[in-house]
């Protein structure tokens, strides 16, 4: 598989958006495809300044990076103002100290398995819904559909430019990231408002979003897949849809399963958020363990959330080797059953979709939202808007921390010792661990020790990303060309030295854009540790909500937004800038 | 040279195993400033014999001594000491493709600079006359501050002979230097290669598939064949002959 099909099957954890899929770190930015026509003017021989610039070509982009991780640590508090809660540190202590002692009572364990299977159940449920709102909207959005679709037949390889070039494309893409912009746990809180309490609030609090993902997702890979053999049906005379199952469909079933599969992942670790805030499942006995303080429930939770992780894991793993036809095909109905089985399980009540009552409460939340009103005052927005980047940015700073640390003793070769390999094999299962417990309860637990605002919801989101990023590094690590490394011990060159030479420049590239990636999601995820009290807008949000203030409410889920467009744009541009 | 000046690379009764097929089972010297090339087909055991000159390959029996030091038994340092005097050109060059290309030049000097001025060159260049006269003696030095993986091929196959130049090693070894180039290209790398050599008394271990560039370039031809050698003799006595003979398939 290429190594873009590969990113974008993602499978594991490669992101919770799209996976660096197309624009991704892992499709051109690292050929050798700059070719000297591209590569900057070359700077003058003998100019010693000349070379220090050159030989840091994004140093704005690092100036500005440093002030904005110094301008987040400021928001923090940290040595300005009181961060930590002392008393708090026996129950932190109590909670870790319950690791050893999960509660395995019988009657416990049937409610973990109940709880589990209501978290399967609501995934899969939306991760199906989102499956074919994506074939069917990844269809519409891909250009070979449109392209040639008002084309006289026979006319010749149809010309796509650059989809960057088509009219429309900025609102497109625009209109695409409302959906994806708000997560899930928003939808979450607005469907529990309009469709009562109901496993329907769940399934589509996951669908609406990836759906959309998934569409955008799909359409790539169709724009990618060669036109040869749908032109071929076309001239031939057969109409668009039926060309598209006979000649595109066969050759790209395989992504697009992987693509699902690795969907699937994402939603199971949503629908332990979407849990917290009322869906039920794995996410709703934490939240329920955890105000009672019933350390060793919350660990029986958190081991079957590792077990499940693993399980789901080492399946899509599976599924991404080539061949294997007939285990893939074993999956699909596998999958199709549990669906069905899912539907019976949850009983979702369809007729409220429909129902007067649905339309009434969604007519008198709009009216109540139009127009959107200031929380409180234009300052306080602000903000709780800047503490929420901070937040975001020093998420992504913990988190790249822990995860090159993680990752570098992570890893494991060929030829290690035993000790080396134990290391690694306990690093894994710590990144597994710290990645299982989902961010809101991070939140919670630090909350014992740190007291509110933007830095526990950082540490928060910081952890967990560490187990997430941890892992990425730890796939870059080991599937980089070690022989330029090996090249530098060759020439005498001492072991750190060879890092600082060889392994650092191999792999900076592809870790920046990582975290990079990383932060475009954690901003997102912000709200669902704001949620919790972390701080930041999410926090405004579930204040409004519990108040009812919906006008309010419109203007928070605005402002993150248009914050997570900002980000995006940023990461973006600093992914070019580095290439 | 002088008498007392051991071999560049001495390899005695090796042989390297993987499992029970021998892909190398040889002994020959190379001499103080001497050229060797090493020939024959694919698999015969080139680049085996030129991973244990640079102790990349460790023998299963037998002792391989480079500049005078028995790379069975050195230290770690010993080791590094005498790999800081080897200079190496890879099949496939294996430089730091993120990086300047005058890092990639300066990396020859990392035997030799301690730990701390190999980070502080990282930050601000250190020796960069030197690299710069190496790079403009190969038409270069207008790339220093490029990023390698930016260059052409034959721009990257330059800066791995720059880092030679500023290494300054008592022995080269060079791994089918030229097998994907037209023969164009690789008359022009050879060149090079035989300047940047040249100078000084270095030793050279080449191992290549062209009879006429091994016979032109240096002073001696060693056949191997199947692991084993099949001659050993002086470049002007290498015949055409010679050559048929090692390429033949076996029946």
């Amino acid at each position: 598989m290429s190594p873009q099909a590969d990113a974008r099957a993602g499978v594991g954890e490669r992101s919770e958006e799209e996976g660096p899929a197309g624009r991704g770190p892992d499709s051109s930015a690292y050929s050798l495809a700059g070719s000297r026509a591209d590569s900057p003017a070359p700077v003058r021989a003998g100019s010693r300044s000349g070379l220090r610039a050159a030989s840091r070509p994004g140093r704005w982009w690092v100036a500005g990076a440093v002030l904005l991780v110094a301008w987040s640590l400021w928001g923090s508090g940290i040595g300005r103002e009181p961060v930590l809660n002392p008393p708090g540190w026996p129950s932190l202590r109590s909670f870790f100290a319950a690791a050893l002692s999960p509660d395995l009572s019988a009657d416990f364990l049937r409610r973990t398995l109940d709880a589990t299977l209501v978290t399967i159940a609501f995934s899969l449920l939306g991760t199906v819904l989102a499956v074919l709102t994506g074939l069917v909207g990844g269809v519409l959005m891909s250009e070979a559909w449109w392209q040639r679709g008002g084309r006289a037949p026979g006319r010749g390889a149809p010309v796509r430019g650059p989809r960057s070039r088509a009219p429309g494309w900025l609102l497109t893409r625009i209109a695409l990231g409302i959906p994806r912009g708000i997560h899930e746990a928003v939808w979450g809180i607005i469907l529990l408002v309009i469709l009562g309490r109901d496993p329907l609030v769940g399934i589509l609090a996951l669908a609406i979003p990836f759906g959309v993902i998934t569409a955008k997702v799909y359409a790539e890979i169709i724009d990618e897949t060669p036109p040869g053999p749908y032109d071929a049906l076309i001239t031939a005379g057969a109409g668009r849809l039926l060309a598209f199952v006979y000649a595109t469909l066969p050759r790209i079933w395989g992504d697009l399963l992987a693509y699902g599969f690795y969907r699937f992942d994402c939603a199971l670790r949503s629908a332990v958020i979407l849990g917290m805030i009322g869906a039920g499942g794995l996410g709703f006995e934490l939240i329920t363990a955890f105000q009672g303080l019933a350390y060793e429930r919350m660990w029986t939770l958190i081991y079957a959330l590792i077990a499940l992780g693993w399980l789901f894991d080492r399946w899509s793993a599976s599924l991404r080797h080539p061949g294997r036809a007939r285990w893939k095909r074993t999956s699909l109905l596998l999958g199709a059953a549990l669906t069905v089985g899912s539907l019976l399980y949850l009983r979702p009540d369809l007729a409220r979709l429909v129902s007067a009552r649905t339309w009434e409460r969604a007519g008198a939340m709009l009216a109540d939202a139009i127009p959107p009103s200031l929380p409180s005052t234009w300052a306080d927005l602000l903000g709780d808007a800047a503490a929420t980047v901070q937040m975001s940015v020093l998420a992504i700073v913990v988190g790249s921390g822990i995860g090159v640390v993680a990752a570098f003793l992570g890893v494991h070769q060929v030829g290690d010792g035993p000790v080396r390999a134990a290391v690694a094999a306990l690093c894994r299962v710590l990144l597994l661990t710290i990645r299982a417990i989902s961010p809101p309860v991070w939140a919670l637990l630090l909350l014992f020790v740190v007291l509110p605002g933007p830095l526990p919801g950082a540490l928060a989101l910081g952890l967990y990303n560490a187990g997430v990023l941890g892992r990425l590094f730890t796939e870059v690590l080991e599937t980089m060309d070690r022989r330029p490394v090996l090249s530098l011990q060759l020439l005498g060159a001492g072991r750190i030295t060879t890092f600082v030479y060889g392994v650092l420049p191999l792999v900076a590239g592809r870790f920046t854009a990582y975290a990079l990636y990383r932060w475009e999601i954690a901003i997102r995820e912000t709200v669902v540790v704001g949620v919790v009290g972390a701080g930041g807008l999410g926090r405004v949000l579930e204040s409004q909500r519990a108040s009812f203030d919906y006008s309010g409410m419109l203007t928070v889920v605005i402002a993150l937004l248009l914050l997570s467009l900002l980000v995006d744009l940023a990461s973006a541009s600093a992914r070019r800038a580095w290439r | 040279m002088s008498a007392a000046e051991p071999p560049a690379l001495q390899l005695d009764g090796v042989t390297v195993r993987y499992g029970t097929r021998t892909v190398l089972d040889a002994s020959f010297t190379v001499d103080p400033g001497e050229k060797v090339a090493l020939v024959g087909p694919s698999g015969a055991g080139k680049s085996t014999a030129l991973g244990l000159a640079n102790g990349s390959i460790t023998p299963s029996s037998g002792t391989v001594t480079t500049l005078g030091t028995d790379l069975g038994v050195a230290s770690r340092r010993r080791m590094r000491t005498v790999r800081a005097r080897i200079g190496t050109v890879h099949q496939r060059l294996d430089l730091i493709g993120p990086l300047a290309a005058i890092h990639n030049v300066n990396a020859g000097r990392l035997g030799h600079w301690g730990l701390w001025r190999s980070l502080a060159s990282l930050v601000r260049p250190l020796e960069v006359e030197t690299a710069h006269a190496a790079m403009s003696r190969l038409g270069i030095e207008e790339l220093a501050a490029t990023r390698t993986e930016r260059l052409s091929g034959g721009e990257q196959q330059r800066v791995a002979l720059a880092r030679i130049i500023v290494q300054d090693p008592a022995l080269v070894l060079a791994d089918e230097p030229i097998s994907s180039l037209d023969p164009q290209r690789a008359r022009v790398v050879m060149g090079l290669l035989a300047d940047v050599v040249g100078e000084g008394d270095r030793a050279l271990l080449v191992s290549l598939h062209d009879f006429d560039i091994a016979r032109g370039m240096c002073d001696r031809v060693i056949g191997l064949r199947q692991g084993r050698i099949a001659f050993d003799l002086p470049a002007p006595e290498v015949t055409d002959q010679h050559r048929d003979e090692l390429y033949r398939l076996p029946a």
